[in-house]
């Protein structure tokens, strides 16, 4: 019996992941994404970059031999900076993107399983949350922890879980009625191993979309905070106080070059994350047409 | 219909606590207090502590909490540390843009976003669809500050077409032209950003609505196919977009911070942030509930347009 349910799963799998390899925007995408992660990582340990030393006389100068992108206006080369920048972007990105899932996934996981006072309270908890502007707590609660990409990822990762508490919580509503839990119930199995070890599994899948749109929101909250002068503090680059020198009327007229390719490479990499979640989304729902 | 709506308002006291008494805990956790900012070099620590004594900081924050609640009912919103003006006087001066430009900008994304996604749920894979679906992932990958820059570099800088910002070219001649010259970039770089979602979400709501029986119904009646599409699937496939529509106006309140501070439209937004770096509590406080209660109000608004359209969640 578990011998061919999980069969039954491996072709299911096999079946997404072939939906997924033919979606062609979400393979562009990805490969983008694999590169530019490549060229973030190691590209500081090939060349010397350094984002941080201003060097002197060298204010602002524009696109040249020795700063491929400029500098800014402290001297500072804007080509080492959009790489450093990026590692700050991503990995709040992703911390925060994980952090919610830590909290989200479980919770939906109760309130879809337990029909009583816990699923009103995680549920009612989730409209408050949705209801709510996140950029004015975002703005509060950076400000109360001190502005700095640590608090960054506790913040969004802790002010994130609702979408994936929604999305746990109305799957498993559908997969505890499912025959093998109604089994796993009838066997005499506690209410914590049917979470954990059936229904679990099985409400999973589309939680990597959620998890790669909401990868995708925190770069952008993390920017959009970051460009108010409230998120990752200068000295530090990220992609998003980067852009805030181009709130200087006079940078943004005569010195593009100081805030646009931040700007392309934001929303390139947004962008890309999207259509793989797209991909990954078509790939798990046969209803959708690629 | 009725009980649906006292159930409705119901519901929103919790929240509203909720969130006034977040807000209000997390502002006072902030490092630093207000009289630092006010501290001369000639006082002495009595005359800090009776400065603290004078604005309520000595006492602890439960009660600070609950004397600004009971205030709040009388309409008294205390004083901003900042400017020293009456909490509510500054905040009323900021409402009207701020209602303004949100406003427009969601008239103008559902009108881009219903429009585009019913164009796309009609022609599927057509240019029109290719568009849209551009429009929508360069909507929602785009952060609203980056278009908002983009839009004054090129509208305003490099051609001169619009204002770089503000709301009147000069305060003391306000023209209803040169308001909408004005609006246009800030409304533009915002709707965009939420037009994207409601392209995705009409679109696919359409499109399941199209492949109904009652639609192929009106159809094999001999129905002109604008009456179809816009008068029997249309207002069934509001039914998402509503909701998806109300979903969006917490983020669209989000994204109104962000846009006015490029703009500098002067609006709540701006001051919430101005107030943020200068740790001004009352005026954080007054705006975030000013925001807590349009949210909730519009929360209310959209359950009830949900209602209207679908009779079965009236009881």
């Amino acid at each position: 019996m578990k011998n061919t349910n999980s069969k039954r799963r491996n072709v299911f799998l096999k079946d997404a992941v072939g939906r997924f390899l033919r979606h062609k925007v979400a393979m562009v995408s990805l490969a983008i994404l694999t590169f530019e992660i490549l060229v973030i990582v190691f590209l500081p340990m090939i060349v010397k970059l350094d984002p941080l030393t201003s060097n002197p006389g060298q204010f602002a100068v524009g696109p040249n031999g020795q700063f491929i992108l400029g500098t800014d206006d402290a001297g500072r080369d804007i080509f080492a900076r959009i790489i450093y920048g990026g590692r700050v972007s991503l990995s709040v990105g992703f911390v925060a993107a994980f952090i919610s899932a830590a909290i989200g996934v479980p919770l939906g996981l109760l309130a879809g399983f337990y029909d009583n006072m816990i699923r009103g309270i995680i549920m009612r908890l989730v409209d408050i949350f949705m209801s709510f502007p996140a950029l004015v707590i975002q703005l509060v609660l950076v400000t109360v922890m001190g502005a700095s990409a640590k608090s960054l990822m506790l913040v969004l990762g802790f002010l994130g879980w609702t979408s994936y508490t929604r999305l746990i919580y109305s799957k498993v509503l559908s997969v505890k009625e499912e025959v093998y839990v109604e089994a796993a119930r009838a066997t005499g199995a506690t209410n914590l191993t049917q979470m954990v070890k059936y229904i679990l599994p099985n409400s999973l899948a589309p939680v990597f979309v959620t998890f790669s749109f909401a990868v995708a929101g925190n770069i952008l909250a993390e920017s959009g905070l970051s460009f108010l002068g409230l998120g990752v503090q200068l000295p530090t680059p990220t992609w998003g106080n980067m852009i805030r020198d181009a709130q200087t009327l006079s940078t943004l007229m005569y010195r593009p070059w100081m805030w646009i390719p931040a700007g392309i490479i934001l929303v390139l990499t947004v962008v890309c994350i999207n259509f793989v979640g797209d991909g990954l989304r078509a790939a798990l729902d046969p209803k959708i047409k690629i | 219909m009725k009980k649906y709506i006292i159930k409705r308002l119901l519901v929103m006291i919790p929240v509203f606590f909720g969130m006034t008494a977040l807000v209000f805990f997390l502002s006072n956790m902030t490092p630093g207090s207000p009289v630092d900012a006010m501290i001369t070099p000639e006082m002495g620590a009595a005359d800090i502590a009776a400065m603290e004594h004078k604005m309520g900081l000595d006492q602890p924050i439960y009660v600070q909490y609950f004397k600004w609640l009971g205030r709040l009912f009388q309409g008294n919103l205390g004083y901003s540390y900042r400017t020293s003006q009456p909490v509510l006087r500054v905040i009323s001066e900021r409402i009207g843009p701020t209602l303004m430009l949100t406003l427009t900008v969601l008239v103008v994304s559902v009108i881009i976003g219903v429009g585009l996604g019913v164009i796309a749920a009609c022609k599927p894979y057509s240019v029109w669809d290719t568009l849209a679906s551009g429009v929508s992932f360069i909507g929602s990958g785009m952060p609203g500050f980056f278009i908002g820059l983009l839009f004054i570099y090129i509208f305003s800088v490099k051609t001169g077409w619009l204002p770089t910002g503000g709301m009147y070219t000069n305060a003391n001649t306000q023209t209803l032209g040169d308001l909408i010259k004005h609006l246009v970039l800030p409304v533009l770089s915002l709707s965009l950003s939420s037009a994207g979602s409601f392209i995705r979400q009409t679109r696919s709501a359409m499109l399941e609505v199209i492949g109904e029986e009652y639609v192929k119904m009106a159809r094999a009646k001999g129905m002109l196919e604008r009456t179809v599409l816009y008068v029997h699937a249309l207002r069934n496939a509001m039914l998402p977009i509503v909701t998806c529509i109300g979903m969006s106006i917490p983020g669209l309140v989000g994204g109104a911070v962000i846009i006015e501070q490029i703009f500098g439209w002067p609006g709540m937004g701006s001051l919430l942030v101005l107030s943020v770096s200068y740790r001004d509590y009352p005026v954080i406080m007054g705006i975030t509930m000013y925001i807590t209660i349009a949210v909730l109000v519009t929360n209310l608004l959209m359950d009830l347009i949900y209602a209207v359209l679908d009779p079965r969640i009236r009881n």
